[in-house]
């Protein structure tokens, strides 16, 4: 070693805030150099003055009386950040009131749709029910006879019911390509002739 | 809750748990401490030591375990005090302004030691004085506070590169203070 260790290099080596390799050229420089060692052996120390320093009170300090004051206004301040915090709103669990009130909407509707259906229809659950309460057999079919007319695509064409009647509209050879029933009481079917290759289209409407 | 004269009614505050009670009571000291370190007088650190509890005790899901919080109340506590030097410019390191009741004197010592003490604790007082305000907030951080220097940096907003020099520049300072003296 041709020169000492620089006083940086020093105050950074005591506190291991070197690199590895600097702090093992440090290391081996002050194992043979008085000088060196001796300022790192200082600035060691110096890190023990300074906590030693910043663990004492002020000079003439009353901490008795600072910490009261401190703890005061700190339960002041917790009070004001609680008063100006956003309320968590709780969930409010249904109490029996409104649940009543719903049960009873339920009720009502379930009553006004049992009302409107077609006779034959709530005669046939009935039935149904009747079967259920007195355990006759171990299923119940429940055959649904629509009211009004009934309009079905089938294979062979498209079909309308009423009342016993039927009127339907065939496809003879043709092959049935698509079937569609709407809700409002249709029904469409396309065909497609085997031979020719001609579409038909069947759409009945009830009404 | 009534107060005994010269007391302190930690349970005042207040907590929900003896467990955060017990978290201020360990710590409102050492935090005391660390920021008027900082920011170098007395009025400044009650203020900001207030500012940081505040913030801390808010957040009661941090306190589940103590070390880590003690760990992120220091945080705070010094985040605090740096704001608070960032946005006063620069805060003088001056010496004690308040004097509010003779501190108490231990009975085994002889007047001519206490004012030996007193001198010896003014003399090392002075010597973080001559540091910048960087530099002493970063030797703080490093050997009081223990914190690697990468946090430290952290907290300083600057690079590690940044804070070694800080930490470098203190220790060399302070040391050669102590030796003009000395001398």
């Amino acid at each position: 070693m041709t020169g000492h260790v620089t006083e940086t290099d020093l105050a950074l080596y005591v506190s291991g805030d070197l690199t590895l390799w600097d702090i093992a050229r440090v290391r081996l420089h002050a194992a043979g150099c008085d000088r060196c060692r001796r300022s790192a052996e200082a600035y060691r120390k110096d890190r023990t003055r300074v906590r030693d320093i910043v663990a004492e009170m002020p000079e003439g300090l009353d901490w008795e009386r600072l910490s009261s004051e401190m703890t005061a206004n700190i339960r002041v301040g917790l009070a004001a950040g609680e008063c100006v915090a956003p309320r968590r709103h709780k969930v409010a669990g249904l109490g029996w009131r409104p649940a009543a009130a719903m049960a009873g909407l339920a009720v009502l509707l379930a009553t006004g749709w049992w009302l409107n259906m077609p006779p034959s229809t709530t005669q046939a659950l009935g039935r149904a029910f009747s079967a259920i309460m007195h355990g006759r057999g171990s299923s119940v079919e429940l055959v649904m006879e629509p009211l009004g007319p009934f309009v079905e695509a089938t294979a062979s064409g498209v079909e309308v019911r009423e009342n016993g009647g039927r009127l339907g509209v065939g496809q003879g050879s043709a092959t049935p390509v698509a079937f569609s029933v709407t809700s409002q009481g249709s029904a469409s079917a396309r065909y497609v002739n085997g031979d020719t290759g001609q579409m038909t289209i069947t759409s009945v409407y009830a009404q | 809750m009534s107060e005994a004269p010269g007391s302190t009614r930690y349970d005042a505050i207040p907590l929900e748990t003896e467990r955060q009670t017990r978290f201020y009571n360990e710590n409102l000291r050492r935090v005391f401490l660390l920021i008027y370190r900082i920011v170098g007088n007395v009025p400044d650190a009650q203020d900001l030591t207030q500012e940081a509890f505040i913030k801390a005790l808010q957040r009661q899901d941090q306190l589940k375990d103590l070390d880590k919080a003690a760990h992120w109340l220091s945080r705070i506590a010094s985040n605090t005090a740096i704001d608070f030097l960032r946005r006063s410019g620069r805060v003088s390191f001056s010496d004690i302004d308040e004097l509010v009741d003779p501190v108490a004197s231990s009975p085994h010592e002889s007047p001519e030691e206490l004012v030996l003490r007193a001198e010896h604790r003014e003399y090392l007082e002075n010597g973080l004085g001559v540091l910048t305000d960087r530099e002493r907030t970063a030797l703080l951080l490093r050997d009081v506070e223990g914190l690697p220097a990468e946090e430290v940096a952290a907290r300083l907003n600057c690079s590690k590169a940044t804070v070694r020099s800080h930490i470098a520049n203190g220790r060399v300072k302070f040391r050669r203070y102590l030796e003009r003296r000395k001398a």
